[in-house]
């Protein structure tokens, strides 16, 4: 039997390790695995970085050749970019509001006790798990100008119309897609979360006389802030990734109306074959994201101070 | 509780069933309306009237796997999909094993570093992998996909499985060791048959991840390799677009989805969310 050394078996901090004996497993365990995601995740990232720097057409040049800043400097004088940052940050914030508002009422809706709950709360689970791709092509053809179902009800009160073909309504519809998608992601998560606070709390703020606004205000909302915080950053974070839907329904178009930062990336990179110049900007994606991590992280840590 | 009181509770559940019904309806109508195209004919499919009594037809199906070489796409998908649900499990349940039950210098920061891949975008590691990918000779090719989907299911293995050892109490561990169970012994013969549904479910939402992405394979596979979501829109979906075969080959799709989503639905959003939410 093997026997850990030196060590007391069983120790008494809460977040104790368990005490194997000698074993070669446990490095094999963790580093291999930490091994190949450095390989796929942490190398491409620096070769990003280099490529970034660099001038490379493909097909143009064998190899990449240094540039420095060019493509930055290129980027950030770039109305195209400018115009590109504008569209992300318009779809971000637009399906997110609109996700966490409907989500909310949703969830709200399905902490109550009613009948039909659990049925409810699998079919709600449908549009999330599906490809994004998927969703794309579902409301490309419920959308179409001519044959599209929606329009066929739309015609009967006037307000047919060609859903892609002027920007400000081929950005709503993407948001829309999104909406769709993800309102009932948001919904499930923040009703885990309202379903974490005992019934007491609300119970007695009843009996203190709080109407239900002011429960909502003064009881809901601060118990569900870290929940709320968890997933408005995970939607934030996904809608930054947005490809699909652009791909399919707009294809950035019409002209460059709906082409958000992401897409023009992938524009630069894999229709123009620009490595370098589509490096520079996909790395901004990335530093928008990472941004935003960090702003909800810190705002999490302070929140966590105050209690 | 006043009968008042219980009135209004009874009156606003029943408010609340009929807006949570008009929620359903819009949520499902598209993939039902997905569904019901796929068994059009062509002329009734692009009929500017949506017609929801006809007589419906397999012939999209048919064309799907005789005409097209959907069947192909779809294989890709499914071969694709599990070798990355087996390598992703396999690189990632121990580490997550090791994760759960020992405390080391620089926990935090390896914690930070699995958690951090979630926030990657797909696009700033895609240009390397595709150059690589040139130079490597994985272009359009199965094994090249599986790689670079591992790129995020192996994170998302490793926090939802941690998430899921938490749960299983120590002291089995502990007892199995002084029974002589080595760390193997106890993660195969303890840990792992305790942790089965937690298993299954990170399995399917890694499939889910492999199966449902579409950018990855736009970058890296052409037709070899395609799989369904990629051939859905360069081979059916580019020009003179044939609805009724792309909404057979979306129900198709869609189809293996719903039933997952139904099986791990306890789980489902604990897991999409990768243990964020414990935090």
């Amino acid at each position: 039997m093997r026997r850990p050394r030196g060590q007391s078996r069983i120790a008494v901090t809460s977040e104790r390790s368990v005490v194997f004996g000698r074993n070669l497993e446990r490095p094999l365990y963790l580093y291999i695995p930490l091994a190949v995601l450095f390989l796929i995740n942490i190398v491409p990232l620096l070769y990003t970085v280099y490529l970034s720097l660099t001038n490379w057409v493909l097909f143009r040049q064998r190899t990449p050749t240094f540039a420095g800043l060019v493509n930055w400097a290129e980027m950030l004088t770039s109305g195209r970019f400018w115009h590109s940052v504008q569209v992300e940050l318009v779809f971000v914030a637009g399906s997110v509001a609109i996700e966490f508002s409907l989500g909310f009422g949703m969830a709200l809706l399905l902490n109550r006790e009613i009948r039909l709950r659990e049925f409810f709360r699998s079919i709600f689970m449908f549009p999330m798990v599906l490809p994004p791709i998927i969703a794309a092509f579902l409301w490309r053809f419920m959308l179409q100008a001519d044959i599209g179902v929606i329009n066929y009800y739309l015609r009967f009160v006037g307000l047919n119309r060609a859903f892609l073909a002027t920007g400000p309504s081929a950005l709503a519809t993407l948001i829309l897609v999104d909406v769709w998608q993800y309102t009932p992601f948001v919904a499930l998560l923040l009703l885990a979360g309202l379903q974490h606070i005992s019934r007491e709390v609300f119970q007695a703020a009843e009996v203190d006389g709080a109407g239900p606004v002011q429960i909502f205000r003064y009881v809901t909302v601060p118990l569900m802030t870290p929940t709320i915080l968890i997933v408005l950053l995970l939607r934030i974070i996904d809608a930054l990734k947005v490809f699909p839907t652009i791909y399919v329904l707009t294809r950035g178009g019409p002209g460059i109306a709906t082409e958000a930062l992401n897409y023009l990336a992938f524009l630069m990179a894999f229709e123009q074959s620009r490595m370098g110049y589509g490096a520079a900007l996909s790395l901004v994606v990335m530093i928008l994201s990472v941004a935003i991590a960090i702003v909800f992280v810190a705002t999490r840590r302070r929140m966590a101070g105050w209690d | 509780m006043s009968s008042s009181s219980r009135r209004r509770r009874l009156v606003g559940n029943s408010l609340a069933t009929l807006l949570l019904l008009a929620l359903v309806a819009f949520f499902l109508f598209p993939i039902f309306y997905a569904f019901v195209t796929s068994l059009k004919t062509r002329v009734l499919a692009e009929s500017p009237i949506p017609h929801l009594l006809f007589r419906p037809t397999l012939e999209n199906y048919r064309s799907l796997f005789v005409d097209n070489t959907y069947g192909a796409y779809f294989l890709n998908s499914l071969v694709i999909g599990l070798a990355t649900v087996v390598l992703s499990l396999l690189l990632g349940v121990p580490a997550a094993y090791v994760l759960s039950r020992c405390r080391f210098r620089g926990k935090g920061a390896v914690l930070l570093w699995v958690l951090s891949s979630r926030i990657l975008p797909p696009i700033g590691i895609a240009i390397p992998f595709f150059l690589a990918y040139r130079r490597l000779g994985l272009i359009d090719t199965h094994l090249g996909l599986v790689i670079i989907f591992l790129t995020f299911n192996v994170s998302l293995t490793i926090w939802v499985m941690s998430g899921f050892f938490d749960q299983i109490p120590r002291e089995l561990d502990e007892a199995a060791i002084i029974d002589g169970c080595s760390m193997t012994g106890v993660l195969m013969r303890v840990v792992l048959p305790l942790a089965a549904p937690g298993l299954s479910t990170t399995a399917i939402l890694v499939f889910l991840e492999a199966w449902n992405n579409f950018f990855f394979p736009l970058v890296v596979a052409r037709r070899n390799a395609a799989t369904v979501p990629l051939a859905l829109t360069t081979f059916l979906g580019d020009y003179n677009i044939d609805w009724g075969a792309i909404m057979a080959g979306a129900s198709l799709l869609i189809l293996p989805l719903l039933v997952f989503s139904l099986v791990i639905r306890r789980y489902l959003v604990a897991g999409l969310t990768q243990g964020a939410v414990k935090g």
